[in-house]
């Protein structure tokens, strides 16, 4: 019986990456060198200055809104504007997500010509990109089950993590696009001398 | 009489995929895989005129299945091998991780050897030939599924060629795992429907092959960026950093 599951979970699981190959083949650009530079560069432009600003997400999970509508509003004004504010924190993180996606693409793309490249480090990389994408993820779920004013702790949590995140990556945006930009466009001795 | 409408199909397919590789040359580029085919065609075609002979067919059968599983380890490396030729780092990350996977394979099996206690069921591999058959096809698809996961996570673009290669060997592999403990589990009793699941997969995987290979097919390669590729390490430490201490926060906020 354990030969039948091994044999089976080995042999599907095969087919299963190969379906996996020739879908990504399927959605894959078909365009040579020059494409792939242009999506490099809206990727790192996306990159860095894609990211919401840290006064916009202040603002979004601030309580003076909620207080001041609380106090001067009609109940179904209320609801109408948690409900909103709920939708809009969801779609911020969201935004986040998408953008440690994009990072992750971009650090996967460069990597792999990297004949130095480390096992170690890759797989360090890549749980914490996935670790980061789980957080955003379990973010979103506290944001949708409670909303952004659900616990004042927890509130003012989610607004320092979300300045943090944006203030970190950021950073971590304007060195990688500080690199890339001038990696794809000029002389990389050049570059090296300046870094 | 249907498999031997496929034996013969499959013959005249091997054939014709080997002249093809002749005109267009592609035998040059896949020298371990077109070994194999005509290894594979050698002996089918053997088999063909000694079938009616029990004994010299088994022998002719015993004696190719070890070549055929060794050479198809060799296209498993050559898939490797053009799948990730443009791409040093995803390559280097699947040949040591594909030393890995093989040193804890054998290891286990070794250990499970040692204290007779097989998870593979390798201990009657004297009177199961099938069955060692099998396990070495489970390796083979492990790497497979290895080089799969390679490509998917690295975003590689397969040429038409490696592609083909890869979906062939890859059903086949598959179907030649699960068949044989089909038969094994539930005895002779579907054992015609399960040889003949083998030979029209196998057809299968010649039509891919066939057209896979019909013409050479040239894969567009990304252009690399110098600075990036010597700030690697640098640049892998600090996104790592990076994402560390955003990932804390987002924990924070979401354990409090």
């Amino acid at each position: 019986m354990i030969g039948l599951i091994l044999s089976f979970g080995i042999g599907l699981g095969l087919l299963i990456f190969l379906l996996l190959v020739w879908r990504r083949s399927q959605s894959v650009s078909p365009e040579g060198s020059g494409q792939k530079l242009i999506d490099a560069r809206h990727a790192l432009q996306r990159l860095q200055t894609g990211l919401l600003p840290a006064e916009f997400v202040g603002r979004l999970f601030n309580h003076e809104d909620w207080d001041y509508v609380k106090s001067s509003a009609p109940t179904d004004v209320q609801k109408q504007f948690l409900r909103e504010r709920k939708r809009i924190s969801i779609s911020w993180v969201r935004r986040v997500r998408t953008e440690v996606l994009e990072l992750r693409r971009f650090h996967l793309g460069q990597s792999r010509f990297q004949e130095g490249l480390s096992l170690r480090t890759e797989i360090r990389v890549g749980l914490s990109f996935t670790s980061l994408l789980l957080s955003c993820r379990m973010l979103e779920l506290f944001l949708w089950l409670r909303g952004p004013y659900a616990v004042s702790r927890a509130l003012r949590s989610t607004t320092r993590a979300a300045e943090q995140v944006c203030a970190i990556s950021g950073r971590s945006l304007a060195f990688l696009a500080a690199r890339g930009f001038d990696a794809l466009g000029k002389d990389s001795q050049r570059l090296r001398v300046t870094s | 009489m249907l498999s031997k409408t496929i034996w013969l199909v499959g013959l005249l397919l091997e054939a014709a995929i080997l002249m093809q590789s002749l005109r267009s040359g592609l035998f040059r580029r896949f020298p371990v895989f077109y070994t194999y085919l005509f290894c594979v065609l050698v002996s089918s075609a053997g088999m063909w005129f000694v079938q009616k002979e029990p004994w010299p067919y088994f022998l002719f059968y015993w004696i190719s299945q070890p070549v055929m599983i060794f050479l198809g380890y060799g296209v498993v490396l050559e898939i490797m091998h053009h799948a990730l030729i443009h791409y040093p780092g995803a390559e280097r990350f699947a040949r040591v991780s594909g030393f890995l996977v093989f040193a804890i394979l054998f290891s286990a099996l070794a250990a499970s050897w040692l204290l007779a206690r097989n998870p593979f069921a390798l201990d009657p591999w004297y009177n199961h030939l099938e069955v060692l058959e099998r396990d070495f096809r489970m390796v083979q698809a492990i790497f497979l599924v290895l080089i799969a996961i390679v490509v998917i996570y690295y975003r590689i673009e397969l040429g038409k060629n490696v592609q083909g290669l890869l979906f062939g060997l890859g059903i086949y592999v598959s179907v030649s795992i699960m068949s044989p403990e089909l038969r094994l589990y539930f005895d002779t009793k579907f054992e015609t429907a399960y040889r003949e699941l083998q030979s029209v997969t196998y057809l299968a995987t010649l039509c891919i092959w066939a057209v896979a290979l019909w013409s050479t097919a040239e894969v567009p390669v990304p252009p690399r960026s110098a600075a990036i590729e010597a700030d690697y390490e640098r640049m892998a430490e600090r996104i790592r950093d990076r994402l560390r201490s955003a990932r804390s926060y987002l924990r924070k906020a979401v354990s409090e």
